[in-house]
């Protein structure tokens, strides 16, 4: 096994050797049409341990974990899985992602689970539109979601202590 | 019968109108439930692409508070928070070594013995001698999305490519409800906040595919897939087809207030097309 399979093992559990590209991945994939290595070449490439590859190509920040993959393997490989474990190692050895804005979500989602306790939408939006330049143009959206009271101003902070000693000790076994 | 409850973060802002009408309809089906008293987030979307461990530690601290409470099944009406809780539950009882971190992490000697039920699971006894107006003139599809189903292994929800539980209780309730191909498509989850193209095409497509097949309304049961579709047509010119909770409708169908259903919330609103309906 190459050292990107290993790794992939190691982190997720899943053998990607076991895949023998019948690309059931790739039909049922709703993102694939815009992904630069579709599922299964994702598959291909970590067998033949092409990280570099791999880890710059947009695919794994634009999996949308919505399982369909996962779900019709007949190698029983849980692709989705897969995919995770090739973000977290993007993540631990710090690979430039092609889609920052990705990345970026999933460091504002941490934050506002340590710092508020919850997703807090208003942050992670805000933040998120403010980055992708579209804050003004979906103020109207926000105001519409205030108005129906769909919006949670005030969050419950209560959990804050319980999330955060969960964080503390999860760092023993593995970075984040 | 008492079921333990996890809310969720989302019940309480953007996916406010299913709790009420939750709770509107539970009392029909009389069950009770009892709120877990120190719930969490369940950590959803970000961590399992950050940290394996944490993605299940964290729903793990919550099923260990259920079973703290001496309770053996648990109700989770958001299919994020459900998908999160079934994989965490999944996961611990196939991966020793997973299960021995998690209970150093949460403190607790987890025994991983309760129940996760989604609400699909537990309303469909229904009773007809309550049933106030005749909907058959309204035509519905249902939308169960990503979570509820998939992975078959993890969830054992239905039959995962083509479920059928929504649609069998809005049809005893008399909703005209058509078949259709997209139930279990992805709604285009949080790309609204970080690749919009991939979201406006996701997401169109599933509107665009529940008019060709002649829905009025599409029924969902999960927030996020209720506030995508639904914000998404405040683009439209004319937005029309109200997305609405299959609690709300089974309210609708059993007479309760439309404003204690939470329809005031929906935002293309629903009132004016069911009226429209009838009339037919």
């Amino acid at each position: 096994m190459n050292k990107l399979a290993v790794q992939i093992k190691e982190i997720s559990g899943e053998d990607v050797h076991l895949c023998y590209q019948c690309e059931k991945c790739t039909s049922g994939c709703p993102v694939a049409y815009e992904m630069e290595l579709a599922p299964a070449q994702i598959m291909h490439a970590s067998q033949l341990g092409f990280k570099k590859m791999v880890l710059g190509a947009n695919s794994i920040w634009l999996c949308a974990s919505c399982e369909t993959c996962t779900t019709r393997c007949p190698q029983g490989i849980d692709t989705s899985k897969v995919m995770d474990g090739l973000r977290i190692i993007a993540r631990r050895e710090k690979v430039r992602a092609k889609i920052p804005e990705m990345p970026l979500f999933y460091n504002i989602i941490l934050l506002s689970l340590r710092f508020v306790g919850c997703i807090y939408e208003p942050l992670v939006a805000g933040i998120m539109k403010i980055r992708t330049g579209t804050l003004k143009k979906d103020m109207p959206l926000a105001r519409e979601f205030l108005k129906k009271g769909k919006l949670r101003l005030f969050p419950n902070f209560r959990n804050i202590f319980k999330i955060n000693s969960i964080f503390r000790k999860v760092k023993k076994y593995e970075a984040y | 019968m008492r079921y333990a409850f996890y809310p969720g973060c989302s019940m309480h802002a953007s996916g406010r109108d299913y709790l009420e009408s939750f709770m509107a309809i539970s009392g029909f089906f009389g069950i009770d439930f009892e709120k877990i008293k120190e719930w969490t987030c369940c950590a959803p979307i970000a961590a399992h692409g950050v940290s394996r461990l944490l993605s299940i530690a964290i729903p793990a601290k919550n099923l260990a508070e259920v079973e703290k409470e001496d309770k053996d099944e648990v109700v989770v009406p958001c299919a994020a928070c459900y998908s999160r809780f079934k994989v965490a539950s999944y996961e611990i009882s196939n991966d020793k070594d997973i299960a021995m971190k998690v209970n150093d992490c949460i403190g607790y000697n987890f025994k991983n013995t309760v129940r996760i039920l989604h609400p699909l699971e537990i309303f469909n006894d229904i009773k007809k001698d309550f049933i106030m107006k005749d909907f058959s003139k309204i035509n519905v599809v249902c939308y169960y999305g990503c979570l509820l189903t998939r992975p078959p292994k993890v969830k054992q929800f239905d039959i995962c490519e083509n479920p059928r539980t929504m649609d069998d209780i809005l049809r005893e309730l008399g909703f005209n409800v058509l078949d259709w191909s997209y139930k279990t498509d992805c709604c285009g989850t949080t790309f609204n906040l970080t690749k919009k193209d991939v979201f406006l095409r996701l997401t169109g497509r599933i509107l665009s595919e529940a008019k060709l097949a002649g829905a009025d309304i599409i029924a969902v049961a999960c927030p996020l897939c209720q506030v995508n579709l639904d914000s998404y047509q405040l683009e439209f010119k004319e937005p029309d087809i109200p997305v609405l909770y299959f609690t709300q409708l089974i309210g609708l169908a059993y007479g309760i207030s439309p404003h204690k259903l939470g329809l005031n919330r929906v935002f293309v609103e629903p009132e004016r097309v069911i009226e429209r309906c009838l009339k037919r």
